[in-house]
């Protein structure tokens, strides 16, 4: 039939098989240990397997979706070997028990993601898209690389197991510098500001490249911060920059969001938020927290991310789903409660992301109660909220397990109520923004719309 | 009042209403663009349609910075691949260079000028030319991205300040806190946002009195508009097409548009229009190939070698389109004037079905045919009801209706007598999804409640992301079952649709009227079968933006079985029966009418209220619903060569959420046939055809044949450009690489981080995965059987039919049923042809 | 110069403008009815005639956009006038016809300007 395609080269379809199914392959092994080791309480790297099995799921994910989305792609062979290294360097540093395998696996994966946001190599944009990444990578690389140069010149060695213990003992002012260095490379990663940009303006990559980079690369920073926790938590004032950057980026990336027209540019607003607040929460020592929400954000955002295309379709009005005045009521119990966790002594490194998923659950459940839908609908979605406050509650218990449940507190009391008052107050703020229609001030509006633009090119003549 | 003195002379400004005149003007420019969750063909070259097709590709091209044709190597895949026959080239060729006797002329010793334009088109050395997307330049990603945030209808939870202003006043009023603007325009850009008029019109007669010196003001609007050709479309759906009450909150019009590029073209900030390169230095190839030196032939032969050294890829590919549109009408042509006087078979058939025009019936309409005594027909996909739809459980009104005409009736999707309980149940359901969706949007986007939402959700979205990828069927069956009890429990009820405040519904003469139509139009004899369907069509498509495009065009970019159950149940009504016989349309007591839908990516056919059909015919309904779906298996598996799948995997891909190209859509439209179904069905058109069933014999006076060349034709006559251009500019004509296309503001998509919302269809509906053209680029080939006088009459007495054959847009031949004989329409001051098989006429 | 009457019912002079185009192009027109401040006016579709170019049809029943379309609107003499430069522009590239004409109407605050 003169009708019919040709198929492409022979070799392209063997890659464009074998990938997905070798992914597959490497969530099952790595499974397979997890339940293994489980089972036999055998001595492991939790860490590391988790967030191997995350990347290797979501590896697998895509790259199943890819064998039908990239289909007409121009290079799928590239594509698909540049997504397998991506994946493997990813799983290479989760694992290393060396600083120099965790090194060349951190900037093998850095290279690679870069890649792949240029895929398009004819696309000008898609070009400029990946040097910006690359720059801000490869400071992020300097970082580390030097971070690394520091630790084993003073302790001697690269085994991470025992980099620890000799920082605990060793000099203020190398585990400052090193913690510093640190966290440049993991803000770099998390595309925290002022690293964001990088991530803004990623939106060149095919979305399943997206859907990987949202989801499991930017994690990459919070695994290097649990990694080298104890290190870190030798320099305390670190942290606290952490604290205070994590903090601004959560609410910052919020603001992108919110004002962000386009769907994939509104999902990067809210990685950056997100990848915020598990700076914060492992900065304040609350790793399990940012642990569970590594995992699940990871999932969440690469769900949305691959749903992208259906995001076509007009809505008629925009009221706000969540009552203002529940969200005002339930801020308010939960400011009164921290208060009394806080006085009673009860206040752990957990309270901050605990108290506020507890006070989204309040919200959620207030206004589906004083719903205008029918009661059976109204109890069908408050059930629904149960499950998933269950799950949480699963998710963070088995985060638990594997990460100590919290490092040492890093904020007094009174201060840590104060971080809660101020997400609540945004929030609060926020809605009551939104039910009167109120757009953001002029300046901070056209502030958060331009970020991730790309600087002026005179690009527009094709090549 | 503008405080400031103004900046120009004022006795030398244009009046508002003369500056009104000029933008509406120049807002042709561009054709309107829909939103993409009814997306409707359009000609991106529809301003241009007074003009000659060449010449307007030619203009176009340089207005909007596009190619004028496939690049010469994408064409030779298509001659390799058989795509075009390699002797119509020649005589394309031959065509081009004047004739036989033209072709023949010798340029050197033994080089004839057909021998030098062969090898151009075939043989002269290409590098391979790759489709790669533009990056809008600064000043047009400054006005796009305002336009992002201003046109948003879905995705920012905090919308642009002052848009109740309009796009033209919100912008200044932000402008000033803009760096991107600080650098584009400078301190001359900053005086100006204090000092240009507020008023657009205003501001562009002050803009137009600075800037334009010498130049044509309509010229330089045009221009403007056509810098951001996606924007200025989407203004002009929202000005021209959009219900009134979704858009009054963002006043815009195309003067917004034009006052800001005028305040960067008074700040100097404007950057020059991309062009296109072309490269013409062929003559150093050509001598060295034909081993001649063009220095040594005399001054007629340097001509003619000149001649053919610097044609353009435009006129080359003008050639290569010529060959195309030969290689369909020399193949199928022939076969048509052979059955032009085939007979009709007398008995009645087993069942009628009646479908859509669209390409993609006509293959599976041979399917069916074959599978018993079935007679097909051809009509507009909307069954020539002009209504629009209010679905139950609100959201917005559907226009279901071609784009061509305004709806008449207003019509309210209601509970099915005796299903009122399931339509509560349904309408619940779909009220607490609704709510769950707003509560999850609401609790993902707050500074308190975003963290734990995405803690709480992600397991879900993981089990969620499993079964779409692995099981993507069996996560798809709760929605179409949704979908199947929706279809049985509520249906468009032609009783209670005046409940409305738009209000009309259907009174009994215009029941009578529409129902007539039907077999006026169409030629169908009102001695129908037992059975008659009336079979719309809708595509299937999972997390695509494109799923409107495969839809059905005539119904406004939605799927079309509400129209044929409205038209159905006004055929079953026995008032309009009577209504109809007294017109002469009587229908026998046994006819029953049944509404279907034919999914155009899976090839099932959805039967509408089965239950209604009289037991004495359920019978024939389960043998014709088990011919339907084996004719539907037939077709998939047709349909799955041309993908290069397997049949079972165009099912998965209809439910996979990564499946790039679930079906070729109307790729590969090529021809308009209008005629009986028994004059084309021994012929296979390779879904490339619009079949519009006529039957001149019942048609005297010709007004059948006027609406369906008026209406129908036009609609696939925009189909067929927007394939045609898409395929030859993806990039300024089409949407690009579906798989960086980021959805913007609900309406459509833009590539990478923004710049112009894009227009046409993406790459993956138009090419093959290996980067061949799947869509041939040609222009539509127009076939009607009638009297060569009637159609005569027809077009002549209507402007926009003489403009399309006249000028280029259509080809139209004409075969007439008495003689056989086929005569093709000429085009106005086009020469009389040789090397075509069929005869001219002039109007 | 006094105001006309019919009886006591006291009339209003004002100008009246009537313009007929292509059925394609009554967007333009409408543009500009809107950006006149014109305060309303009506729209007659389906109009058949004979002119220049020979007898024009009516609409065809499945497009609105064949045959041709009447506007009558009516307004103060300002607003008629920059209304017809206004036409006189569209008129340079596209066919159709525009009279102009003096009427008398009852109540005159029904064709008050709208100010943009």
């Amino acid at each position: 039939m003169s009708l019919a395609q040709q198929t492409a080269p022979a070799g392209t379809g063997v890659i464009v098989r074998i990938v997905p199914a070798a992914l597959w392959a490497g969530l099952a092994i790595v499974t397979g240990q997890i339940v293994f080791a489980a089972m036999t309480s055998a001595q492991a790297d939790w860490l590391g397997l988790t967030l191997s099995a995350l990347t290797l799921f979501l590896g697998a994910v895509v790259a199943s979706y890819s064998s039908r989305y990239m289909r007409a792609d121009a290079a799928p062979g590239t594509f698909f070997v540049r997504l397998a290294g991506l994946v493997a360097s990813v799983v290479l540093f989760l694992n290393s028990q060396t600083l120099i395998g965790l090194a060349v696996g951190w900037i093998a994966s850095g290279l690679l993601l870069a890649a792949l946001i240029g895929h398009k190599g004819g696309w000008a944009e898609a070009r400029a898209a990946q040097r910006r990444t690359l720059r801000c990578f490869i400071a992020g690389d300097m970082a580390l690389l030097a971070a690394f140069g520091l630790v084993y010149l003073s302790t001697g060695t690269v085994k991470i197991a025992v980099i620890g213990t000799a920082f605990a003992a060793g000099a203020p002012a190398t585990a400052i510098a090193v913690s510093a260095l640190l966290l440049v490379a993991a803000l770099t990663r998390c595309a925290t500001p002022p690293f964001a940009q990088w991530l803004l303006s990623s939106m060149t990559a095919p979305t399943p490249v997206s859907a990987l980079m949202h989801a499991g690369m930017v994690n990459a920073g919070g695994f290097l911060l649990i990694r080298f926790a104890p290190v870190i938590e030798a320099a305390p004032a670190i942290r606290y920059a952490a604290v205070a950057l994590g903090f601004l980026a959560a609410i910052w990336g919020i603001g992108i969001m919110a004002v962000r027209p386009d769907i994939k540019r509104s999902l990067a607003g809210s990685t950056v938020s997100q990848m915020g607040f598990m700076i914060m929460s492992c900065s304040l020592g609350a790793y399990a927290a940012a642990l569970w929400h590594i995992l699940a954000h990871g999932l969440f955002k690469a769900w949305l991310f691959l749903n992208a295309g259906s995001a076509v379709g007009m809505r008629a009005e925009r009221l706000p789903a969540l009552e203002p005045r529940m969200v005002v009521a339930v801020a308010a119990i939960t400011l009164v409660a921290g208060s009394v966790m806080a006085a009673s002594g009860t206040a752990g490194t957990e309270m901050v992301p605990l108290l506020l998923a507890i006070a989204t659950g309040a919200a959620t459940m207030g206004t589906i109660v004083f719903a205008r839908i029918e009661i059976g609908s109204r109890m069908a979605l408050a059930g629904m909220l149960i499950v998933l406050a269950v799950v949480h509650t699963l998710g963070v218990g088995v985060a638990q397990a594997i990460v100590p449940a919290s490092g040492t507190a890093l904020l007094p009391a009174p201060y840590a109520i104060l971080l809660l008052a101020a997400f609540l107050g945004c929030w609060v703020w926020q809605m009551r923004r939104v039910a009167r229609q109120e757009s953001l001030p002029a300046q901070l509006y056209v502030r958060l719309l331009n970020l991730g633009n790309m600087p002026a090119t005179n690009a527009g003549d094709r090549s | 009042m503008n405080m400031h003195a103004p900046l120009v002379a004022t006795d030398s400004l244009l009046t508002r209403t003369e500056v009104a005149g000029l933008v509406a003007l120049a807002a042709r420019t561009v054709p309107p663009l829909w939103p993409l969750e009814s997306a409707i063909a359009v000609n991106p070259l529809a301003g241009f349609e007074h003009l000659p097709f060449a010449q307007a590709v030619k203009q176009a091209a340089t207005l909007f910075g596009a190619r004028t044709s496939l690049p010469v190597t994408g064409w030779r895949n298509l001659v390799e691949r058989g795509r075009i026959d390699e002797r119509a080239l020649r005589d394309a060729a031959i065509g081009h260079l004047g004739g036989v006797y033209g072709a023949m002329i010798n340029v050197a010793p033994g080089v004839m000028a057909i021998d030098l334009l062969m090898a151009r088109l075939l043989e002269e050395e290409r590098s391979k030319t790759e489709d790669v997307a533009s990056c809008p330049v600064p000043d047009a990603a400054f006005i796009a991205k305002w336009c992002a945030a201003f046109f948003d209808q879905s995705i920012s939870a905090s919308p642009m300040p002052n848009r109740a202003l309009g796009l033209y006043r919100a912008v200044l009023s932000l402008a000033r806190y803009d760096g991107e603007y600080a650098s584009l325009a400078g301190r001359q850009g900053q005086t100006l946002l204090l000092t240009v008029p507020r008023d657009p019109y205003e501001a562009i007669a002050e803009g137009l009195a600075e800037c334009g010196e010498g130049r044509e003001p309509l010229d330089h609007l045009s221009s403007l508009v056509a810098r951001l050709p996606g924007w200025a479309g989407h203004i002009r759906w929202r000005t021209e097409h959009a219900d009134r009450e979704r858009v009054t909150s963002a006043p815009a019009g195309m003067a917004d548009l034009l006052a800001l590029w005028l305040l960067l073209e008074r700040a100097d900030a404007l950057s020059e229009p991309a062009g296109h390169k072309q490269t013409t230095a062929a003559g150093h190839w050509l001598a060295r190939h034909f081993a001649l030196d063009p220095n040594r032939l005399d001054a007629a032969k340097t001509e003619r070698f000149n001649a053919i050294a610097s044609l353009d890829d435009g006129a080359l590919g003008a050639i290569f389109m010529t060959a195309a549109e030969r290689t369909l009408s020399n193949r199928l042509v022939p076969k048509l004037t052979g059955a032009a006087r085939s007979a009709v078979r007398d008995e009645r058939a087993d069942a009628q079905v009646v479908f859509c025009i669209d390409v993609r019936s006509e293959p599976f309409r041979r399917q069916l045919e074959q599978l018993g005594h079935y007679e097909t027909f051809g009509y507009a996909g909307f069954f020539g009801l002009p209504m629009a739809l209010h679905p139950a459980g609100g959201g917005h009104r559907k226009r279901l209706l071609p784009v061509l005409l305004s709806p008449q009736h207003d019509i309210t999707e209601a509970p099915v007598d005796g299903k009122t309980g399931e339509a509560h149940q349904i309408a619940a359901e779909e009220s607490r999804a609704a709510k769950a969706s707003d509560l999850f949007d609401a609790a993902k986007l707050g500074s308190g409640s975003a963290f734990a939402t995405a803690e709480a959700t992600g397991p879900l979205a993981g089990l969620a992301m499993l079964a779409r990828t692995m099981a993507p069927r069996l996560a798809d069956r709760n929605r179409n079952r949704r979908e199947a009890r929706r279809q049985q429990s509520l249906e468009p009820r032609l009783d209670c649709s005046v409940s409305n405040a738009r209000g009309n519904g259907f009174s009994l003469s215009d029941k009578v009227g529409y129902a007539s139509a039907l077999f006026r139009l169409t030629g169908m004899k009102p001695d129908t079968a037992r059975l008659v369907v009336l079979a719309g069509h809708g595509g299937s498509a999972v997390n695509n933006p494109y799923a409107a495009a495969l839809d059905c065009g005539a119904c406004g970019g939605h799927a079309g079985g509400s129209n044929a159950r409205v038209l159905a149940a006004m055929l079953n009504d026995p008032d309009v029966r009577e209504g109809m016989a007294e017109q002469g349309f009587a229908i026998p007591q046994d006819s029953w009418f049944l509404a279907a839908q034919h999914d155009t990516t899976t090839d099932a056919v959805t039967v509408f209220d089965r239950d209604r059909v009289p037991q004495s015919h359920r019978a024939e309904l389960t043998t014709l619903e088990a011919n339907l779906a084996k004719a539907g298996k037939a077709n998939r598996a047709r349909r799955a060569t041309l993908l290069d799948r397997t049949p079972d995997d165009l099912l998965t891909g209809a439910a996979h959420w990564g499946e790039i190209r679930p079906e070729w859509g109307l790729a590969g439209n090529a021809a308009f046939l209008v005629g009986p179904r028994h004059w084309t069905s021994g012929i296979d058109l390779e879904g490339r055809a619009f079949l519009h069933s006529y039957d001149w014999q019942q048609d005297p006076n010709g007004e059948a044949l006027t609406t369906i060349l008026t209406a129908p034709m036009v609609v696939a006559q925009w189909i067929n450009c927007q394939y045609l251009f898409s395929t030859i500019d993806n990039d300024r004509y089409g949407s690009g690489d579906k798989v960086t296309q980021n959805v913007l503001g609900g309406i459509g998509v833009v590539q990478g981080n923004g710049g112009d919302l894009k227009v046409g269809l993406p790459r993956q509906s138009l090419f093959t995965d290996d980067g061949t053209a799947f869509h041939v680029p040609q222009r539509l080939l127009t076939v009607v059987l009638a009297p060569l006088k009637r159609v005569q009459a027809v077009v002549e007495a209507n402007d926009i039919l003489a403009r399309f054959f006249g000028k280029g847009w259509v080809q139209l031949v004409v075969i007439d049923p008495q003689t056989g004989k086929a005569l093709r329409w000429r085009e106005d001051c086009a020469e009389p042809d040789e090397g075509t098989i069929i005869h001219s006429i002039t109007c | 110069m006094t105001n006309p009457t019919i009886g006591d019912l006291p009339l209003h002079r004002l100008r009246k403008i009537e313009i007929v185009i292509h059925a394609q192009d009554h967007q333009l027109v409408e543009d500009l009815l809107e950006a006149s401040g014109i305060g309303g006016w009506t729209m007659i579709r389906d109009v058949a005639g004979m002119g220049h170019s020979g007898f024009h049809q009516g609409k065809t029943i499945f497009n609105d956009q064949t045959g041709l379309v009447m506007f009558v609107g009516v307004g103060q003499p300002k607003v008629i006038a920059d209304l017809a430069r206004g036409l006189a522009r569209l008129f340079e590239t596209r066919a159709g016809v525009t009279f102009l004409s003096d009427v008398e109407v009852m109540r005159s605050d029904y064709f008050a300007r709208i100010e943009a």
